[in-house]
């Protein structure tokens, strides 16, 4: 796509006004996904495996159908017969598997059977009346166990193309890729260090669980209200899933209690609607906190060998990195992206870079903000941090000394367009942090991190009203601002005030397809079609008040909110403001709207270095966060407060994944720690203040130059903060969580 | 070798000229086009002399 | 099983509801008198997304029953405005950008205020403490531990 109109110099963008929905959030009135209800709403409940993996052998659902209170009761029977194909391809099956169990219970937790009836307490109570009979099979919930030759095997079939011959049937994908020759560089090398990492799984933990309401005729026709961060893509599901037209199945998306990848796709919807069909009346379902836990979508766990080669004066003669990643009992763990992003920050002659995607018996994994980056980061920096103390060198001058920059072959193949790493870099070697003295017990880490960052299929409208007032409707549910980032930007092209411009995340009856909020796109993407559609409005702006001039449009140029004359031979006119040409727009050829659609195809790559202090208690085992720093490159931060938030908010979970949160399961192969008393995510105390270093290095794939935020700031912390730990307790911490045993585990080992 | 215009010719003539390339290509593939990723796009121009990579199709969160 | 008729005070307003004597006073705010603004995010009592005050006590709804509000003074998130004057603590929120999703702030804004009623001028460890029964997954807490404690500050200045 031509951008022949970037912009650096700015009015609005760049500046810090209150959010347009901050009213809605601060007084309750905001409406999240459980606070919709509707006339004759029934409520539903999900019948769920408490085996790991189990044949279903028989569903009776006698006694629940005459209980006075059930309206509805589903199992696969009530679903669409969708194909089954090998891989991603056969997504929609995968789904389909994952919301309603077919002939088998892949892991605790998974669906078997939904009830609505008149009351929650109803619907729960229904449950206990289904008998459902298993044929208990063994299971297999650890990635490496997983793929050894006696695995128990989660579904023949279930491998693409990619998967070489000889292989386990639960390994499902295989990526491999990287350039150079690793061994001769190994070979170069002064210091060589092969390790091996262990990570859990952790869960995106949004504070509010999944919601629906759904309503769904005989005839096809529905309306489903749920809070996702793609509405689009829960309509194409749910049709699919349902054997109903796209089109006739309206969405709406709720006010989105969080979502960090982990609502990008469904999980009730398509059973609310399935029990309205049946019922013939309106289905609200609201998920518990243990369902969310239980059977929505964690990331995935890792096990991963990476072996690097380095030289006395710190550079790297050659990388390799082997991830194993455990993605539950469908395809879809991103050891693909783990493989690319891996060593993504580094200007490498030799390196390879292997990923697998494994099948075991846990939930269907989902997206976790920046999905499959932060594991492997946490093992290539760890070995980086271990190379840089055992050949004295500094952390930050090594990463500088190799730091990819414009040019640089990325390791998972293209040349690097402009990209900010190395400014990251010098602002962490500047910053007060690095240089701060530490206290007695405490260790720094550093690491660097890489996300893709993703453009989408987007489309966007604004139009305009008599009094210059402007209405744009976006079709990406705001997760943590992005309304204000909108219309900041519209603001800018149009030149009217911020506060004039009321932003919309439409329906899907109004927009053509937009993807899901993730991949850090909103602010790129949807920013990026906003500036678009604005500008289109404005081409008709200026085509009014060239008419009612009587001069060519081309001598009309938009300037400050208003139209003038492109230049002394276009005649001599008072610049005629956005509202007297809206004012009368009815008589001088109607509405005056803008559009624009598209996938926008350059969305910049971006780095982050973080700073972390962390002190390690030798009695306990605890790790306390002394202090925090991250730096990370926003292109062009829009609002950078929200900016900033993004960058703590990724601090934060990064925090929390990498010394408390774990899935844990039994040897029956059930979650043990199904809610947030035993799932522990960060609280208030746990944490200190976190600053933040906007680096801006502009995108020249966005107007303004943006880069997505959203997702690399949980990309550096794990590996920062193992760095962190590893000095402060002098022992090489491999395995995360760094929960206080195992840290006293180490501690002991290391005598 | 394949001569091509657009990131869609790119992978027409690719399969053309090597079939055994549909299965991936089908999987998702996006292209990078001078660094530039392409993530899905089949029209995106390809100018003369341009260095193109083709990767497997990104997923975001 | 039959229901309990309730009547209570929410908001300074003299309320009735008939409720399930499993149901939680969280499920009769929501279910019964449409007071959405308080959230269900665990059940458990460890998330706090659904705090209110309970006769001046801070407690989660999720964990007392409908039926134990018959006569007490509950406060919920609608409540701490007034009228259209916002509470200083609901301002500070906006202006300090303290929330991205802004599921946990209306039981951070009632614990918050909580807080400062109890103790006017809290060290930024006393309002972590205090608030560490608030989940928030978004902000990391930093925003919203700097517009508590600058509330705190504007409202000592104030008084």
């Amino acid at each position: 796509m031509a951008l022949d109109d970037r912009k650096s110099e700015f009015t609005f963008v760049g500046t810090r006004p209150d959010r347009p929905d901050g009213l809605d959030k601060v007084t309750g009135r905001a409406k999240f996904g459980a606070d919709m209800s509707a006339p004759g709403m029934l409520h539903g409940a999900i019948l769920r495996s408490p085996h790991a993996h189990a044949r279903i052998v028989k569903i009776d659902t006698s006694k629940a159908e005459e209980h006075k209170d059930v309206k509805a009761i589903v199992t696969r029977a009530d679903f669409a017969d969708v194909p089954f194909k090998p891989g991603l391809e056969g997504e929609f099956w995968n789904v389909l598997e994952n919301v309603m169990a077919g002939d088998k219970a892949l892991y605790d937790g998974h669906a078997v059977a939904a009830v609505a009836a008149t009351s929650a307490l109803a619907a729960r109570d229904a449950l206990k009346l289904i008998e459902v009979e298993y044929d208990v099979l063994p299971h297999v919930t650890d990635v490496d166990k997983a793929m050894a030759a006696d695995a128990p095997v989660i579904r023949e079939g279930a491998a693409d193309y990619s998967v070489p011959q000889g292989m386990h049937p639960n390994v499902v994908r295989y990526h491999e890729s990287g350039h150079g020759d690793v061994e001769a560089g190994f070979a170069e090398a002064d210091l060589v260090i092969e390790d091996s990492f262990v990570t859990e799984a952790t869960h995106q933990g949004y504070i509010e669980p999944h919601a629906c309401l759904g309503a769904l005729g005989s005839d096809g026709k529905g309306e489903l209200w749920c809070c996702t961060q793609g509405h689009w893509i829960v309509q194409k599901t749910c049709a699919a899933l349902l054997g109903i037209e796209t089109s006739q199945l309206r969405v709406t998306a709720s006010e989105i209690g969080g979502g960090f990848g982990g609502k990008t796709t469904v999980f009730i919807e398509p059973v609310a609607l399935a029990l309205s069909r049946k019922a013939n009346r309106p289905v609200k379902i609201v998920m518990s906190r243990s369902e969310v836990f239980r059977a929505t979508g964690p990331t995935a766990s890792a096990s991963m060998d990476v072996k690097i080669g380095m030289k006395k004066d710190g550079t790297i003669t050659a990388a390799q990195g082997i991830f194993r990643l455990q993605g539950g009992a469908f395809p879809g763990a991103p050891g693909d992206m783990t493989a690319m992003c891996a060593f993504a920050p580094y200007d490498l002659t030799n390196v390879r870079q292997v990923g697998y995607d494994v099948m075991s018996n846990r939930p269907k994994q989902a997206a976790y903000r920046a999905p499959g980056a932060p594991m492997g980061a946490f093992a290539v920096e760890s070995v980086l941090d271990e190379l840089c103390n055992q050949l004295d060198l500094d952390p930050v001058d090594v990463r500088l000394k190799n730091a990819a920059q414009e040019g640089t072959k990325a390791s998972y193949g293209p040349r690097y367009e402009r990209i900010g790493l190395v400014e990251t870099l010098e602002a962490a070697k500047a910053h007060p942090h690095y240089s701060a003295p530490l206290e007695p017990g405490q260790g720094r880490g550093i690491s660097c991190g890489f996300w893709f960052n993703h453009g989408g299929e987007t489309s966007v409208s604004l139009a305009l009203s008599e009094d210059g007032s402007a209405q744009v409707m976006v079709g990406t549910p705001d997760i943590g601002g992005s309304r204000a980032s909108m219309a900041l930007m519209a603001a800018e092209v149009l030149g009217i005030p911020y506060e004039n411009i009321r932003v919309t995340i439409a329906d899907t009856a109004s927009l053509g397809y937009n993807d899901v909020s993730h991949g850090s796109r909103v602010t790129y993407a949807s920013g990026l079609a906003t500036i678009k559609a604005a500008k289109h409005a404005v081409e008709k702006l200026c085509e009014r008040a060239a008419a009612k001039w009587g001069i060519p449009v081309d001598a009309v140029k938009w300037q400050d909110g208003c139209a003038v004359p492109s230049g002394p031979n276009a005649g001599d006119f008072d610049p005629m403001p956005l509202a007297d040409i809206t004012a009368d727009m009815g008589r001088t050829g109607g509405p005056i709207s803008g559009h624009f659609e598209a996938t926008p195809e350059g969305a910049g790559v971006s780095f982050g270095t973080h700073i972390v202090d962390a002190e390690v208690d030798p009695e306990t085992g605890k790790t306390s966060i002394t202090r925090y720093t991250v730096i990370q490159d926003a292109g062009k931060a829009i609002h950078p407060t929200y900016v900033e938030g993004q960058f703590q908010g990724g601090a934060a979970q990064g925090i929390g994944w990498a010394l408390n949160e774990e899935y844990i399961y039994g040897d029956d192969g059930r979650l043990q720690n199904s809610i947030f008393l035993d799932y522990r995510i960060p609280v208030a105390s746990d944490l200190p203040m976190i600053d933040t270093v906007i680096v801006e290095v502009p995108n020249p794939g966005h107007p303004f130059g943006v880069r997505g935020v959203g997702e690399t700031g949980i990309v550096p912390p794990l590996a920062a903060i193992a760095n962190a730990v590893s000095n402060a307790a002098g022992v090489r911490m491999k395995q995360l969580p760094m929960s206080p045993p195992r840290i006293l585990a180490a501690l002991k080992a290391n005598g | 070798m394949v001569e091509a215009k657009t990131t869609g010719e790119v992978l027409r003539e690719l399969v053309r000229a090597h079939p055994q390339l549909q299965g991936p290509i089908d999987a998702g593939v996006s292209i990078a086009v001078d660094g530039r990723i392409i993530a899905s796009g089949l029209s995106e121009p390809i100018a003369p002399g341009s260095e193109v990579y083709l990767m497997q199709r990104l997923r975001g969160g | 099983m039959s229901k309990l008729h309730v009547s209570t005070t929410v908001n300074g307003d003299a309320v009735e509801y008939l409720c399930d004597p499993r149901e939680t006073l969280l499920d009769c705010l929501r279910d019964k008198l449409n007071l959405t603004g308080a959230k269900e995010g665990c059940g458990t009592g460890d998330c706090g997304a659904c705090s209110v005050t309970v006769d001046g006590r801070l407690v989660c709804s999720c964990l007392m029953l409908g039926a134990e509000a018959e006569g007490k003074q509950i406060e919920t998130v609608e409540g701490i405005a007034d009228g259209d004057v916002l509470h200083p603590l609901q301002k500070k929120m906006i202006e300090y950008a303290a929330l991205q999703c802004g599921i946990c702030t209306p039981g951070i804004l009632v614990a918050a205020k909580s807080l400062l009623e109890k103790n006017p001028n809290p060290t930024e460890e006393e309002t972590r403490y205090w608030l560490a029964g608030n989940l928030c997954r978004c902000t990391g807490y930093d925003k919203i531990i700097r517009a508590v404690m600058d509330t705190a500050a504007e409202l000592r200045e104030a008084s």
